[in-house]
């Protein structure tokens, strides 16, 4: 066994526990934050009535008023040498992209949600639209980004030569396809159940980014052996 | 339509040359993974690159690219 020590090992653990702390105290704050909004317009007419007819939307948007002024002027302020440690560490190769696997996995959990708050009725149903929705949407987008702009890092792109336009092009030919069969499915589907419509969509979204994010990353692997 | 196949002669001007993949790659400003897939014949480069790929070893289109006929792929 070796008696080398680390040097670095506690100051890293001490960081890693700030940085749970920090992220903590941020979910905290947001949290406070979009209950006191939520229960602040509560007391306004107009609000309590767009809660009774549109209660998922009314949950939903304080949270998201709340989350984005939070990432817009509170953390930017209060926490500005992290965030630019970790836009260097991106930069630098150090941190890299959610892997295909993890962002396909969040990706079905939250189609999942979708469904189930979609299907069963209860009172679950609001917190699972509440959570799946958002993430899905967020990682859609994501999803769409990584396919139009490839490479290891957030910040570090492809070079942007031929090969990488050519497999942009293959990939999303695929999903262009994906997304026209699939949305005809759904129609045949909706024809014979409408009240599935909708849940459908969302299954019509997840494969259409699915499926070329599979095919762009196949053709990067094989594009990849060294000499 | 084309039944011909294209062919090259890359893998070899580049050793001939001693460079790696990486180097040749930097030479003609692309990425490692476009001259790999043009080396083992996954990717047909464009006239512009098939050019670019030329001057930077020293050579021609002609000395790098050729057309395998159809029989030869049998």
């Amino acid at each position: 066994m070796s008696d080398v020590r680390d040097e670095g090992a506690p100051a890293r653990r001490s960081s890693y526990w700030r940085e749970v702390g920090c992220a903590w105290l941020d979910l905290a704050l947001v949290v406070v934050g979009s209950l006191a909004l939520r229960f602040g317009l509560m007391r306004f007419a107009w609000f309590s009535s767009f809660h009774d007819n549109h209660a998922f939307w009314a949950e939903l948007v304080p949270i998201w008023l709340v989350v984005i002024s939070f990432m817009l002027f509170v953390r930017p302020r209060w926490r500005g040498a992290e965030d630019a440690a970790y836009r260097e560490d991106l930069r630098r190769g150090r941190l890299k992209r959610m892997s295909l696997a993890s962002r396909s996995a969040v990706l079905l959990v939250s189609l999942g949600l979708i469904v189930v708050g979609s299907i069963f009725r209860g009172p679950y149903q609001v917190v699972a639209l509440a959570v799946g929705v958002p993430t899905l949407v967020l990682f859609a987008l994501e999803e769409v980004n990584i396919v139009l702009r490839p490479g290891d890092s957030l910040v570090v792109r492809d070079r942007p030569d031929e090969l990488v336009e050519f497999f942009k092009a293959r990939s999303l030919q695929i999903g262009y396809l994906v997304a026209v069969l699939s949305l005809l499915c759904s129609y045949v589907v909706s024809l014979a159940a409408p009240r599935y419509a909708s849940m459908l969509l969302s299954v019509v979204l997840v494969v259409s980014l699915l499926v070329p994010a599979h095919v762009y990353h196949r053709l990067d692997r094989r594009a990849g052996g060294d000499d | 339509m084309i039944e011909a196949r294209l062919g090259n002669h890359l893998r070899q001007w580049r050793a001939d040359k001693e460079l790696t993949q990486a180097e040749l790659a930097n030479l003609a400003g692309v990425s490692r993974k476009t001259i790999n897939t043009v080396e083992n014949g996954v990717f047909i480069p464009s006239v512009q690159l098939a050019l670019v790929l030329a001057r930077a070893l020293g050579t021609t289109v002609e000395a790098l690219f050729y057309l395998i006929p159809p029989r030869a792929q049998r």
